[in-house]
């Protein structure tokens, strides 16, 4: 009897033990995320970190801690879904990041204060820009190292890649120019002048010789045959035509255009124009403008979904919405009073926004048809930008 | 004996015959080393190295990146085209692309009007046929206003395979080689059979271990500087 009790612990024994290395296995297996467009990417400036919320139940899933004052700027997963990249703008480095395990895999030095990025359409190149660099860092994916920095631009703040991947398209923040990147040697190959500063230069020094608010961004029509550069100081936008490299057209805006955001319809574009606190609906077929609409003050961002346009006003804590239909206002949403609201993405579905909110730390997710608002708290310190992997409103400021 | 002018005696002619038989024996010593067996064009290009080497100099202006071979996920986006009503679409495949293709694996959907607009979708069904099989997409999102057609990228995983960057190989003839990086910081060629060729990375099925370096992007040059040298 004693013999079968004995021989009965072993065995349980032996069975806890199995188990308990199962579970081990598993956890050495370490698969935090299996979907990556399950998730909500959360970049946050002063914890440090990318986080990572469940689309579905809206629960935190895990984060990824970068290193002491690395101040991370914007996140980007790559188009193959296995890596989530980032650049530390104090620590010019750039952050690469396995999505599976959540693991910080790789960490490389390039130019200074990094902030956004682009990945090539075939996830085979990750084009960082360093706007106090002037330069865009090239990191190879397939070995996870720098390989080029390509100097010549002016304050670099966003990167977009032609549909083929051919050719990089650089907004020079600094400059009235767009540079055109050859993506097979990683070379600068063209300066787009989008505008020239008008002869009145000598009259309104303060404005035309002054800082530039320059080009934010090069955005590809979603036909891809065009693309619209915004030019804040000189307040128009530039109609580039890819095949040749020029401006076939331009049309004049509000005061201070922040950027140009693309309607997912192929329809409308906007600017939203700070300095009028305007935003301008342009009509991609004709290039002209549509519609001008009162907005809020320090417009830092554009989503569309259900048929409207949502605007946010990062500091009067309201998001204006437009009728894309109409081209009419309708209305706004107060997301609270005395906060700072960032960018946002919209989901695949292109149901929900989800809206990074500094001063409380929380993501604010929007219903788009209902307008109502849900907050997650706790997402980490000074949420900056969020990103979800295929949207077609992944953007940063 | 009077050969040419010169007197011979019995000594003179022993001299001669020893001589000629020293020259002999150096000359077939001369022709039998591996020197002269490799032929005169290489004795003169003298006795070169198997393996080419690349200063920090040379490396920074090619470019040159060196990646591990090691075991890493292997995806193929398998590229066709679906029709169909609303947001489910059609599509046909050959059968050897529809074996990795499974329901809920994601796809990329392009309109053929809207070449930078991708619309997220995922496979819902895959039925076999006798040469092709039938999968049927649904888009996340209703899609592109008045477009029935769409280029479609159903990314499947193939599983950890051991692999190399695409870059890194080269095709000459009927041959597939990498450049495997010495622990000399030297390159030398070695013959690689391959398996799945994924979007970035292709399956090695022999010729590599895990843990070697090879050279991926300035493959090509190495490559160009290693035939220069007639190697």
């Amino acid at each position: 009897m004693r013999n079968l009790i004995r021989r009965n612990t072993v065995a349980g024994f032996v069975a806890a033990a199995t188990l308990a290395t199962m579970a081990v296995g598993l956890e050495a297996q370490g698969v935090k995320i299996s979907d990556p467009t399950s998730v909500v990417m959360i970049v946050n400036r002063d914890s440090n970190d990318i986080a990572f919320m469940d689309i579905k139940t809206h629960k935190m899933v895990g984060s990824v801690f970068l290193g002491n004052n690395v101040n991370p700027h914007m996140v980007m997963m790559s188009p193959d879904g296995r890596y989530v990249v980032t650049g530390g703008t104090r620590a010019n480095k750039a952050y690469i990041i396995d999505t599976k395990t959540l693991q910080l895999v790789k960490t490389i030095p390039v130019d200074i204060a990094p902030e956004h990025l682009a990945f090539s359409p075939d996830s085979r190149w990750y084009y960082q820009g360093n706007p106090d660099g002037d330069s865009i860092s090239v990191i190879d994916m397939q070995s996870l190292s720098k390989i080029k920095t390509i100097p010549g631009f002016v304050e670099p703040l966003n990167v977009t890649f032609l549909p083929d991947g051919s050719k990089a398209y650089v907004g020079n923040y600094g400059a009235h120019w767009v540079g055109v990147v050859d993506v097979r040697r990683h070379e600068l190959i063209k300066k787009i002048q989008i505008a020239e500063v008008p002869g009145v230069a000598k009259l309104d020094p303060a404005k035309y010789l002054g800082e530039i608010h320059g080009i934010n961004i090069a955005m590809p029509s979603p036909d891809g045959k065009y693309l619209y550069a915004a030019d804040g100081t000189l307040g128009v936008v530039g109609v580039i035509d890819p095949r040749e490299d020029t401006v076939i057209k331009h049309i004049r805006v509000g005061k201070d255009p922040w950027r140009i955001y693309m309607g997912h319809d192929g329809k409308y574009a906007i600017t939203p124009n700070n300095g009028d606190q305007t935003i301008s609906i342009i009509d991609l077929k004709t290039n002209t403008v549509a519609a001008t609409l009162e907005a809020g003050p320090n417009m830092t961002g554009v989503n569309f979904a259900a048929g409207k346009a949502f605007v946010i006003s990062s500091t009067s804590g309201f998001v204006y919405v437009y009728d894309m239909n109409s081209l009419k206002p309708a209305g706004r949403i107060k997301m609270g009073t005395n906060i700072q609201l960032e960018t946002a993405t919209t989901d695949t579905k292109e149901e929900k926004l989800y809206l990074a909110e500094s001063t409380n730390h929380q993501v604010l997710i929007i219903d788009a048809k209902t307008e109502a608002v849900e907050r997650v708290g706790n997402v980490g310190l000074y949420p900056w930008g969020t990103h979800i992997m295929d949207s077609k409103d992944n953007y940063c400021h | 004996m009077e050969v040419r002018g010169v007197k011979c005696d019995v000594r003179s002619r022993w001299r001669a015959f020893a001589l000629l038989a020293l020259l002999c024996t150096s000359h077939f010593a001369l022709y039998t080393s591996p020197t002269f067996a490799q032929g005169i064009r290489d004795r003169i290009r003298g006795n070169r190295d198997k393996t080419t080497s690349v200063n920090e100099a040379q490396a920074s202006e090619l470019t040159l990146t060196i990646t591990q071979v090691e075991v890493r996920p292997i995806q193929v986006w398998v590229r066709t085209a679906g029709t169909g009503e609303g947001q489910v679409l059609r599509a046909f495949v050959p059968n050897d692309d529809a074996r990795f293709i499974k329901p809920d694996q994601r796809v990329r959907a392009f309109p053929p009007e809207h070449r930078s607009s991708m619309f997220q979708a995922r496979v819902t069904q895959v039925t076999p046929g006798p040469e092709r099989a039938q999968v049927i997409v649904t888009l996340v999102a209703p899609g592109l206003k008045g477009s029935s057609r769409y280029v479609l990228e159903i990314v499947t995983e193939h599983g950890d395979l051991l692999s190399v960057p695409n870059e890194a190989i080269i095709e000459t003839g009927d041959k597939r080689v990498v450049y495997v990086q010495g622990s000399d910081g030297s390159y030398a060629p070695r013959d690689v059979e391959l398996g799945v060729q994924g979007e970035l990375f292709t399956e090695v099925v022999k010729g590599l271990m895990p843990g070697e370096q090879v050279v991926t992007f300035g493959s090509f040059f190495i490559d160009a500087d290693h035939k220069l040298k007639g190697l």
